[in-house]
């Protein structure tokens, strides 16, 4: 018994080492030992990057791997002698414990890319400000080929940190037309009317509006447009410390968020959905509900190809939050802050700067924006090659129309910690446990005690 | 003739090696971090010693994590064991049927937490998810409830799931321990006139106390490590009801981008596993004499 | 009469268990079998590499099986027939390696693969995975051989085998139940793990199992039930094995019964 026991462990070991060691030699084409032949951080030289084949490696979680394999094609084409590497996450969560590690480790990638104004404040110290660069490229007036609210965005202390996201704000509630349109709902302007078509809807066994309360960001997209509402500009004051969080206006906010919970406005068991996929299935496949609070990428609905039949055999509307305090005017929509950086620790700057104007002003802009449908940063407009169902391009101009109607204000918190304080009180009034004036309160305490 | 067997250190030598390499500089490595406040992708880090704990200690956050841990710890590993004990033991003949049982409950501990996580949400689902409706169409209405929304019962669901998703392992050291035991005391249905759930309690049971140890160990350890699952089925809510260490630690690490204070937490995890640990060692021995 | 009535209510009490546990099994495969029906196997199949996948996982799982196996044995034997200084304090420090979460020690590990050189290859995950899961089996090992009696070492070395000679011959061969475990245990370990298998694994031909979900979450965002009909097909390896350890083990347990 122990004979054969030893005998096949040793035979499964001797087989399982020759085939480790085989497959050691597949990798790359020199099965050398030598610790240049690497590809995850390119080590030849770093000055000119014309001739010499050189590796860049781009991590991120966007955009879609389609997109981002089409791009690396087209590139091939103009410069064959640059091999992109794409580490593509399914989440920004993960995104962040891939390249934590990396930088930690020593092993960072070519290019990275944020998302909000707190992911860029923490990753600054890595990221290699592009103003040279984009100089060298496109020579000293380059600030004018974007849209100069996206490059206020990406920047900090006066440097640009990298190529402007497309332009797709936050802080819109989306609508399904057809099922409005069933039971006689007009897009409500006021809040009384959303109240009232919410009533309504429930009464047919449907829910009002969606909001994905298990995901912090859409609570606080949520809630900075009602903020925006009720205390035009003060939050971001707040943040700055100019004024305290505990304004009376503020605090009216925070009891309208508890009314709107108490008057069943969201669904029901809000805080046990995701935004992505839990209510965008909702919305979109199931149709459980009428309205979604989400932004303008929600436009990517028309380029799903997995619930196509859905999207096409249905009406569907872009609105933005109706008037909640009731002084005639809606609140503004959110610009997202988001960029394409260039790492600090990279070692091919020159062909990686060369890489991102591709991918995000020329070839790499056009595919994107077909699957994305937003808006480029850039002031050149960009024609999509995809035809857009009369739908699409009719909340596309929406979208638009709303933009320029009122001026898109900050989105997000610097601040992590202020940030993940705002979603605990957010949904502690949500379940009724604690009051406005308290929320705002501790709020106010963790905004102090930021540096 | 026991005396001291240095040889057993040649026994002992491969794995010691592993530890020391993987896990006990990692280990050394997380204890320093813990010192500094650092955002985790800065190049410089500041120290600021043992603040992180200070803080830590002060916070309701981790005590309500800690509270959290400790309900469903000793819920978890003891209804795993008693009920894939009962399992096993009710298991024991080789019967073909048994073996199409003992791989349904075991198929739980193959899937990941992807998986377990939506299949959950949707059962789960306050409307539109299996149980509710079932329970609505026998007209059992009020016992629809929000089973992850809650706070007052989704650290129970919690349990429920995860006690689901690990009976099988539990069950099946259980078969194995079991078969090492001497065949009379498994088949006997009479021993000196006892019943038969009298042999199960006062024998069978008896005998695999080591068994019991090393589920429990291992067991109240996977608790305080288990993240996954409950960072996909509620993040840690709602309101903290289901905060664990675990996710306690990944918010620091990831939300609010304190790499510092998250070793500090690991740090913590770490200290208390291994005072459960000692505690279970000291009882185990004590009741082996 | 009594006795058979009992047989009935334990069949059924058992039967009603299994079905609760069948639930949500029942629920896995009909989100599997959604939209496309069983277009989504078959796009699963297609789509993703799954061949090369399956193959750079099975062989980091069986080099990790086997090297925990070699390391857990004699681990487990002396920590519980011998005695020798610091038994009980190095084996609390090895548990303490079961304490350890993960991501705590990503940082560390990644310097040390580094290091090593071993990047894309699969020692980046045989070594780390055998650290991580080396202790949970000496666990079961040490717990299963406590109860294995002392008596029949002293019988061994009463008739002239050394301690070694008693360990290979006498204790290994009664582990085989405890060894199928860890076995399984250590397939499960290394098979469903992500973290390393993300961060090591840079390479489209030398990644694992456990990344393809994210394929499908990055090309098909909705794509649930395509997701999760390759999460079935992913798991099948292991159902296999475990049905294949329970024959097994009717060997086993009539071996036992022979051997008292």
């Amino acid at each position: 018994m122990a004979k054969w026991k030893v005998t096949s462990a040793a035979l499964i070991g001797m087989i399982a080492l020759t085939a480790c060691s085989n497959s050691n030699n597949d990798n790359g084409t020199n099965p050398s030992s030598s610790p240049m032949a690497k590809e995850t951080a390119s080590s030849s030289s770093s000055t000119s990057a014309e001739a010499k084949p050189v590796t860049i490696v781009y991590e991120s979680w966007t955009p879609y791997k389609e997109d981002m394999d089409k791009i690396v094609a087209e590139y091939k084409t103009v410069h064959p002698e640059v091999t992109v590497d794409i580490r593509l996450h399914a989440n920004f969560s993960e995104y962040l414990t891939a390249v934590k590690t990396a930088f930690a480790s020593g092993d960072a990638p070519d290019l990275l890319a944020f998302d909000s104004p707190t992911s860029l404040a923490n990753l600054k110290d890595q990221i290699e400000p592009i103003d040279e660069y984009a100089a060298k490229a496109w020579g000293d007036g380059w600030k004018d080929k974007f849209i100069h609210s996206t490059l206020a965005d990406v920047s900090l202390d006066g440097k640009t940190m990298g190529i402007p996201m497309h332009i797709s704000p936050g802080g819109l509630i989306w609508y399904n037309k057809t099922m409005l349109d069933e039971y006689g709902i007009v897009e409500p302007k006021t809040y009384d009317e959303l109240k009232k078509a919410s009533d309504t809807l429930r009464q047919h066994g449907k829910q009002p509006l969606l909001l994905g309360a298990k995901d912090s960001w859409i609570v606080i997209d949520t809630f900075q447009t009602i903020l925006n509402d009720f205390a035009p500009g003060k939050q971001y004051d707040a943040y700055a410390k100019k004024i305290p969080f505990t304004d009376p206006d503020v605090v009216k906010a925070f009891d309208f968020w508890k009314k709107m919970f108490a008057d069943k406005v969201f669904q029901d068991d809000a805080f046990s959905m995701t935004e992505y996929m839990d209510v965008y299935n909702a919305f979109i496949d199931t149709q459980a509900g009428a309205f979604e609070s989400n932004g303008a990428w929600n436009l990517d609905i028309y380029a799903n190809a997995d619930l196509k039949a859905k999207v096409d055999a249905t009406e569907w509307g872009v609105m933005p939050f109706p008037d909640l305090n009731g002084d005639g005017k809606a609140p503004p929509t959110l610009s997202t802050v988001g960029g394409y950086a260039l790492s600090k620790s990279g070692k091919n700057k020159e062909a990686a700067f060369e890489f991102l104007k591709f991918m995000t002003t020329e070839k790499g802009l056009q595919i994107m924006m077909d699957h994305f449908l937003a808006t480029p940063p850039t002031k050149d407009p960009v024609e999509l090659t995809v035809a857009l169902s009369p739908n699409a391009k009719a909340n596309r101009d929406r979208i638009g129309e709303i933009v320029s109607q009122t001026a898109p204000v900050h989105r997000g918190i610097g601040n992590a910690k202020v940030a993940e304080k705002m979603y605990e009180v957010l949904s502690k009034v949500a379940y009724g446990k604690m009051n406005g004036a308290d929320a705002a309160a501790e709020v106010q305490k963790t905004i102090d005690s930021a540096r | 003739m026991r005396t001291r067997q240095y040889s057993a250190y040649l026994y002992i030598a491969p794995i010691m090696a592993f530890f020391l390499v993987f896990l006990l500089y990692p280990l050394l490595y997380t204890f320093r971090i813990s010192l500094f406040e650092w955002n985790g992708i800065d190049k410089t880090m500041n120290y600021i010693g043992l603040a992180n704990y200070r803080v830590m200690f002060n916070d309701p956050v981790f005590w309500q994590s800690m509270r959290n841990f400790v309900t469903f710890a000793v819920l978890v590993v003891g209804i795993q064991m008693i009920l894939g004990f009962l399992l096993a033991y009710s298991m024991r003949r080789p019967l073909k049927i048994f073996t199409a049982y003992k791989t349904i409950i075991f198929v739980p501990v193959i899937l990941t937490p992807i998986v377990v996580s939506y299949v959950f949400t949707n059962l789960l689902a306050y409307n539109g998810g299996l149980l509710n409706e079932s329970l609505r169409t026998i007209g059992l209405d009020f016992l629809a409830a929000k089973w992850l929304g809650d706070p007052r019962i989704a650290l129970f669901s919690i349990v429920a799931i995860t006690v689901w998703a690990g009976t099988g392992f539990s069950m099946s050291v259980y078969v194995s321990s079991m078969t090492s035991l001497p065949n009379e005391v498994l088949e006997a249905s009479r021993i000196d006139g006892a019943s038969r759930r009298q042999t199960m309690v006062k024998v069978v049971w008896p005998m695999l106390r080591d068994t019991h140890f090393s589920l429990t160990i291992i067991g109240a350890i996977s608790a305080l490590k288990i993240f996954d699952i409950i960072y996909l089925l509620t993040r840690g809510g709602p309101v903290h009801a289901t905060e664990m260490p675990s996710t306690y630690m990944f918010n620091s690490a990831f939300v609010t981008y304190e790499q510092g204070y998250a070793s500090a937490v690991a740090g913590v995890m770490i200290l208390f596993a291994m005072t459960i640990t000692i505690f279970q060692l000291r009882l185990s021995r004590g009741s082996a004499n | 009469m009594l006795i058979r009535r009992i047989e009935w209510f334990r069949h059924l009490v058992l039967l009603a268990i299994v079905c609760a546990f069948c639930i949500p099994l029942y629920e896995l495969l009909k989100t599997s079998f959604e939209r496309h029906g069983i277009h989504n196997y078959y796009d699963a199949l297609t789509r993703i590499d799954l061949g090369r996948n399956l193959l750079n996982s099975t062989v980091v799982t069986v080099c990790t099986i086997v090297l925990v196996l070699l390391v857990t044995m004699p681990a487990a034997f002396a920590f519980s027939k011998m005695r020798f200084p610091l038994r009980n304090a190095l084996f609390l420090m090895i548990l303490l390696a079961l304490m350890i979460p993960g991501i705590a020690i990503a940082v560390p590990v990644v310097q040390i693969v580094r290091s090593f050189d071993w990047f894309n290859k699969y020692w980046a995950l045989v070594f780390p995975y055998t650290a991580i899961l080396a202790p949970f089996g000496l666990v079961l090992a040490k717990g299963f051989m406590d109860q294995l009696p002392k008596e029949m070492q002293e019988a061994g070395l009463v008739d002239g085998c050394s301690v070694f000679q008693s360990f290979l011959r006498i204790y290994l061969p009664l582990t085989q139940p405890i060894a199928m475990i860890v076995t399984i245990f250590t397939f499960l370990g290394s098979w469903n793990e992500f973290l390393f298998a993300m961060i090591f694994m840079r390479k489209e031909k030398m990644q694992m199992v456990t990344t393809i979900p994210i394929k499908f979450q990055v090309d098909f965002v909705t794509n649930m039930p395509g997701l999760f009909a390759a999460l079935v097909i992913i798991q099948l390896p292991l159902i296999v094995l475990y049905v294949l350890f329970q024959k097994h083990f009717k060997e086993g347990l009539t071996a036992g019964a022979v051997k008292s």
